[in-house]
């Protein structure tokens, strides 16, 4: 590949901190475009001493470890549909451990087909702490406590985040948080999740339906900044299978009633206010997701003056660029949505504005993303609150509905029905314009991933209408959509 | 007569050396024991793996069945590349399984994937002649 015509003396032109989704896209593609590359990764140990390879937070303890635990609770669920459709499925049981061994296979094998990219391509890979020494200088430190100094014209900061532990009496020595629970060497046993993010629902659903004895205990409202219809009814739904929630309660210790072993989950006590009153309860594991914070003050910021939030994150401009010159951030560490394929497409189109004579900006408005609650939920463009909030309750237009997906019908009725649902916010004022799309029911995101690209070219609700629907799909319910929220007719579905 | 080594587990703990009639056949623990296994004059099959490989799984016990059997002298050297990437990496090693033939500091032979015995046999006598 062609080099760069260098005009620094730098040891490369181009450092990226952080080994995740943003980080080696970006790597990757200035390298191709001939820029000499370094990419620094490495992972702290959670205070249970879990840690993890390259690839960041979506491979390792995200995206990926969470689908694939998401799938082997739906397999559970359907295992019980397919009674229904006459198959004898009376011996069923789940391994904990063969599910996570291989899972966990599939990571290390991913980890090291990472590295050996990398090396192909000719990024140069340190497993290493990098942190600040001034604008054009590194300090990195390996396991073993060696260090090297780096020094490079261009930095990008894609170090992500990791998830907050709050300030309880014993929660750092006791509970896990998705850094660890996706690695769990032993059953987790009666859980209890702390968080209405969607990390806590995500897990708390996948545990229930490995048919663990989940629990969720909440401060306030479930999945904040989501659409409040879509939250709740994913809520309710969670609720009707069978998960406990506590709403709203906060916990107070964690106190350790016996010990976890190499093969199995401890006994914990913990003590939580509700309605002013202190309940305890055990389980054998607590589960934080309570938020995630950046890494921003982790690097020695201050060397470089860079500026960031109180919440640590990193404020840029259209084109990724910090306050200081010649440092650029993506991924997690920015006010946006944290999606790995946004992260990948900045970071790319960076590299090719900063290598590649390219000026296209990454696009950050109307991008899809989806919750993998038992009831999945995908979404593009604005929650109904944003939509009104922007132009204006008069001129939003809700079309609703519920809808039973066809593979749904062979199955006994029971509290879970009826939460299906599907959404489409529109601009009166701008020819019905979809500002907003939202999607509850089964394969959200492959559904929601198509519908996007009408969004992005400014699909109206009479494209929509105008789209004829396949039959019998849950998909095609986009294209029937009557009725409107503001004509207070039902949306409940008729009885045969 | 034959020397029939039987392994309680698949793969060896890294403590055990085991000595078969003709060669030894060890896990990797740390660099100076690479180097010697490198440059020493036994020749040494040199079988990086990784436990999340499942044809590795396949092609390990191969060699180590090969290396009890072999009627000249050989070693077994296999090298967990989570471990010891930094080796992997020296040797260029890609793909897994991928094994190595080195003797006296040279890499005289090797191949990747899984081969029969026989296929490796032939390529250990072409390598060492």
């Amino acid at each position: 590949m062609p080099e760069l015509e260098r005009a620094h003396e730098y040891n490369f032109d181009l450092a990226v901190i952080g080994g995740g989704s943003g980080g080696l896209a970006c790597a990757k593609e200035a390298a191709k475009l001939g820029a000499k590359v370094v990419v620094f990764d490495f992972v702290h140990p959670t205070p249970q001493k879990t840690t993890w390879g390259l690839g960041g937070t979506c491979l390792n303890v995200g995206c990926i470890p969470k689908k694939l635990m998401h799938t082997a609770s739906l397999y559970g669920e359907l295992i019980e549909d397919a009674k229904q459709y006459g198959w004898d499925c009376s011996k069923v049981g789940h391994s904990w451990s063969n599910m996570v061994g291989n899972i966990q296979s599939h990571i290390k094998a991913q980890n090291w087909k990472i590295r050996v990219d990398l090396r192909e391509k000719n990024v140069t890979y340190y497993n290493e702490y990098a942190t600040f020494v001034d604008t054009h200088t590194v300090k990195s430190v390996n396991k073993r406590g060696n260090e090297r100094t780096v020094t490079a014209d261009k930095f990008v900061l894609a170090m992500g985040g990791r998830p907050n532990y709050p300030d309880v009496p014993g929660a750092q020595d006791y509970a896990i948080t998705s850094d660890d629970i996706f690695s769990l060497k032993y059953h987790p046993g009666k859980t209890l999740c702390v968080g209405a993010s969607y990390i806590s629902l995500e897990c708390a659903g996948f545990l229930h339906g490995l048919g663990i004895d989940t629990t969720v205990l909440v401060r306030s409202i479930l999945l904040r900044g989501f659409d409040r219809d879509c939250a709740d009814k994913i809520g309710s739904y969670m609720e009707a299978s069978g998960i406990k929630f506590i709403r709203p309660g906060t916990p107070s210790r964690i106190e350790c009633v016996k010990e976890a072993t190499e093969t199995t989950a401890p006994e914990l006590r913990v003590f939580f206010t509700v309605d002013g009153e202190e309940k305890s309860d055990t389980f054998n594991t607590v589960l934080f997701a309570i938020g995630r914070a950046p890494l921003t003050d982790k690097i020695n910021p201050d060397a470089i003056g860079l500026k960031y939030d109180p919440n640590l994150k990193v404020p840029v401009d259209e084109a990724e660029k910090t306050n200081v010159d010649n440092v650029y951030a993506i991924g997690d560490l920015l006010n946006a949505p944290e999606l790995t394929p946004l992260a990948i497409q900045s970071g790319r189109l960076l590299a090719k504005r900063l290598y590649g004579n390219s000026t296209i900006l990454t696009d950050y408005v109307n991008v899809p993303t989806t919750v993998f609650t038992p009831l999945e939920y995908g979404s593009v463009g604005l929650s109904e609150d944003q939509a009104v909030a922007k132009y204006g309750e008069e001129n939003i237009e809700v079309y609703h509905t519920k809808h039973t997906p066809t593979e749904q019908v062979v199955r006994e009725s029971s509290p879970l029905d009826g939460h299906n649902f599907a959404k489409l916010i529109c601009n009166k004022a701008d020819n019905e314009r979809i500002v907003g799309l939202h999607y509850l029911g089964p394969n959200a995101g492959e559904i929601t991933g198509g519908f996007s690209v009408g969004l992005i070219m400014g699909a109206t609700k009479s494209d929509f209408d105008r789209l004829v629907g396949i039959h019998p799909t849950s998909s095609e319910v986009f294209t029937t959509l009557k009725i409107t929220k503001r004509s207070g007719l039902s949306i409940e579905e008729e009885d045969c | 007569m034959s020397f029939c080594v039987r392994f309680a587990r698949p793969l060896l703990s890294n403590a055990m050396v085991m000595r078969s009639r003709f060669g030894t056949i060890s896990a990797l623990e740390n660099d100076a024991q690479f180097d010697e296994a490198f440059n020493g004059a036994v020749p040494t099959l040199i079988d990086f793996h990784a436990n999340w490989c499942g044809p590795c799984k396949i092609l390990t016990p191969t060699l180590k069945d090969l290396v009890e059997k072999h009627e000249k002298e050989i070693n077994l050297l296999m090298v967990d590349v989570d471990d010891f990437g930094d080796i992997a990496q020296e040797f260029d090693v890609n793909a897994i399984p991928c094994v190595k033939l080195v003797r006296e500091g040279n890499v005289v032979g090797g191949f990747v994937g899984v081969k029969t015995k026989e296929d490796i046999e032939t390529l250990i006598a072409q390598s060492l002649d």
